[in-house]
């Protein structure tokens, strides 16, 4: 019951930037054109029960940008999240991914507080440019 | 307490309350997310709308841009 998703998204998306239209038109009809709606690029599943943000480091043209989002957790730990202390334990377990190539570079940093000496599942970085 | 400034500009483009908020960084746009799952896209010298859309049905918790992109993050109410 407390786990019907009916309606959510749950998803990050990632859209393109649409161009601003321009400032001088030939007609009148044109410049009542409503604002576009972007096409959606990619998206990806999140953890949307909580109230983290998103943080995104933007690299440079060429190099990888990187998005910390709260840790996407299986369904087993799903529990935890409705009782409050249980939800504060678990609100340090960030993921580190790859926006540029979705890839998941670290998953659930900050577990091994919860779990003893569990160290953060860490993923090699593949080489940029392949996109 | 002083009083506050008045507002330069109000933009009402949005549909519901708006809990998500960024700049461009070179301050051309300005990005709004509201917790109907809109997103309105401003332009900074205008103040004209560049893009108005639904871009989730839950509440939008980020909106930012990224070079040609638009990174948009929501969270859900347990309801």
């Amino acid at each position: 019951m407390l786990l019907s998703r009916h309606g959510r998204d749950n998803k990050l998306h990632v859209w393109e930037k649409p161009v601003p239209p321009v400032d001088v038109v030939n007609s009148i009809e044109q410049a009542f054109i409503s604002p576009q709606s972007p096409n959606l690029k990619f998206s990806m599943d999140v953890n949307a029960l909580n109230f983290c943000r998103f943080s995104l480091f933007k690299g440079a043209p060429g190099e990888y940008s990187l998005l910390a989002i709260p840790n996407l957790v299986d369904s087993a730990f799903v529990g935890l999240f409705f009782s409050l202390p249980d939800c504060l334990s678990d609100a340090g377990q960030v993921d580190i991914w790859t926006l540029t190539t979705q890839d998941r570079l670290h998953a659930a940093i900050g577990k091994q507080h919860l779990r003893g000496s569990e160290s953060p599942v860490k993923a090699d970085l593949p080489k940029p440019g392949n996109q | 307490m002083t009083k506050p400034p008045p507002p330069l500009h109000i933009l009402r483009l949005n549909k519901g309350q708006v809990s998500a908020l960024s700049f461009s960084e070179d301050n051309e746009r300005l990005y709004s997310g509201d917790q109907k799952g809109y997103v309105a896209l401003v332009s900074t010298r205008t103040m004209r709308p560049i893009a108005f859309w639904r871009a989730h049905t839950d509440a939008l918790l980020g909106v930012e841009e990224w070079d040609q992109s638009i990174v948009t993050h929501i969270y859900s109410f347990l309801d």
